[in-house]
């Protein structure tokens, strides 16, 4: 396993701002892959694998959520498609780009905000654009302002992360990782740190965002519940080593709210992927704190599937 | 007040030569200052320390970005600094001063070599404190390396490298004067080794205040560029 350097891209002079891999990454939108995976293996220790020979493929404008317990490697196939992480072997590619973190064209969105506690919000989500060095300040701030705007947190722009509660952290986050325009939305836990009545809002927020934007989205939770209600498909993992050990589609309209997460469909393929972890073992022995489960929600779903320890 | 009270209290139970009032003293300090030494000692101390600080800082502030960044040369290096960090500067001062006359240039070194240890453990302090997360973010944004340090790693490294800086300036003073004890003709911590030496402990409080007023000002002066430097990042 190796950690990818950093490089710096000079960028295009077309009028988008975006770097130059993203705009290759945009360009080949048409192809039939947003995210392709072939073989994909990690390894820390160099004997036991991280992960074994995942292959994924994730098409333009699909959206799907890989949930598995503690310690399956969903996190490190999220960084190895970011391109954060270089596999032992096989290759992870984003709209055909193999290359830098910065080539691929990808938003990125961590389980904390990652916010830049020195800058309020309107400057953090310009950040990426002006360290491109593409566009003007003030053009920056105005495609951070349109960004904000889509999150719903436009009025919210001239404070400092510490002004902001942890739900409205997670959504300058969001708003920064949409800022350029990225196609590919990768989301470690976004919404782990915040309450769970809260989280059922921002999942049904998020899925119309990118509905609206069209955009390609992986999802890492270890909630089976707002996996399904964010998705097209929903990916299980297990552990020892982590591995792809089966799929869900997801029989839900396009247009999703909360009354949606009340549906018999909602309900069953909340049923599979859960019998699915049962017969993985994930659910016998997952711990609580990061238990794999499919909640009750405020509009009455049935299916519940806690960790048993 | 209440410890000038004190002052004044006990100097009434001792001679002039052990405690003197607080009221000559001060009569004393305002003579000093009419006189005009006693500016030019503040003086040459100041220069002192403001070089030792600067000469430190800017072998300090590099050496820990360098050790911060590579655990394998912390690893290596550490154990050497923190042996330097052992032998006390009074017992280097007086080979600095063989090696390096008695002028300005050893009063300098020996300040900065004081400098030097809390500026750079605060600069690896402040440097890990930015997370993987805000790195790999940096690498998805296509940030260069120098943007990375002026973006991510100085903005977040700041409030504690300016508590290194701040620490680094009052150990400057001490090692300034550390340095004109061990061989001077100016400065205050000369005057206060003649003062020592002729019984004048009216002129010893003198120049004991004098410097006690010289930290307070470089401490102001900090917290000026402190807030001056937090505002813009």
């Amino acid at each position: 396993m190796r950690t990818k350097g950093t490089s710096m891209e000079q960028h295009g002079s077309h009028g988008a701002p975006w770097p130059q891999g993203a705009q290759q990454a945009q360009a080949a939108q048409g192809s039939q892959t947003a995210v392709f995976c072939q073989g994909v293996t990690v390894s820390f220790t160099g004997v036991h694998n991280e992960l074994q020979n995942i292959d994924l493929t994730i098409h333009p404008g699909e959206s799907v959520a890989l949930v598995g317990p503690s310690g399956c490697g969903k996190s490190t196939l999220l960084r190895v498609i970011a391109g954060l992480l270089e596999p032992d072997a096989g290759t992870a590619e984003v709209f055909g780009s193999d290359g830098s973190p910065s080539e691929r064209g990808i938003g990125f969105v961590f389980q904390e905000a990652t916010l830049f506690p020195w800058l309020n919000a309107l400057e953090n989500v310009a950040m990426p654009l002006e360290l491109q060095k593409y566009l003007s300040a003030a053009d920056c701030r105005e495609h951070a302002r349109a960004a904000l705007k889509d999150v719903g947190l436009l009025q919210w722009a001239e404070k400092y992360p510490r002004e902001l509660s942890g739900g409205m952290k997670q959504r300058v986050a969001l708003a920064r990782a949409l800022v350029t325009d990225s196609r590919v939305l990768l989301l470690d836990e976004p919404f782990a740190a915040i309450d769970a009545l809260r989280r059922e809002r921002f999942n049904y927020e998020l899925w119309r965002l990118a509905c609206k934007r069209n955009l390609t989205m992986l999802v890492v939770t270890h909630s089976i519940n707002e996996a399904v209600s964010m998705s097209h498909r929903v990916v299980v993992m297990a552990e020892d080593p982590g591995r792809i050990v089966g799929e869900v589609t997801v029989d839900l309209p396009e247009q999703r709210d909360l009354a949606t997460w009340s549906s018999q469909n909602f309900h069953d393929a909340c049923t599979q992927v859960r019998q699915i972890l049962e017969e993985t073992g994930a659910l016998m022995h997952g711990d609580t704190d990061t238990s794999m489960r499919c909640a009750e929600t405020e509009t009455g779903v049935h299916a519940h599937a806690h960790a048993r320890n | 007040m209440a410890l000038i009270g004190l002052w004044w209290l006990l100097s009434n139970f001792y001679p002039p030569y052990i405690l003197p009032s607080p009221g000559s003293v001060i009569a004393r300090l305002i003579a000093e200052v009419a006189k005009g030494p006693l500016l030019e000692h503040l003086a040459v101390t100041a220069g002192e320390s403001l070089l030792g600080l600067l000469l430190g800082a800017s072998l300090a502030l590099p050496f820990g970005y360098l050790l911060a960044r590579s655990d394998w040369l912390e690893k290596a290096v550490s154990p050497y600094l923190v042996a330097a960090q052992a032998i006390p500067t009074v017992a280097l001062a007086p080979l600095i001063i063989i090696w390096f006359g008695f002028g300005l240039i050893s009063k300098v070194l020996v300040a900065s070599m004081v400098a030097f240890f809390p500026i750079c453990m605060n600069m690896i302090a402040g440097m890990r404190r930015v997370g993987r997360n805000q790195y790999d973010l940096m690498r998805i944004f296509g940030a260069s390396t120098w943007q990375i340090f002026a973006k991510l790693e100085l903005p977040t490294a700041l409030p504690v490298l300016l508590t290194g800086l701040r620490m680094g300036m009052a150990f400057s003073v001490i090692g300034a004067v550390v340095g004109e004890f061990a061989s001077s003709d100016r400065g205050l911590g000369y005057l206060v080794n003649v003062s020592a030496g002729m019984m004048d402990t009216a002129l010893m409080f003198v120049a004991l205040i004098t410097l006690a007023i010289l930290g307070i000002s470089f401490h102001l002066l900090f917290r000026l560029v402190e807030y001056l430097l937090r505002g813009r990042f």
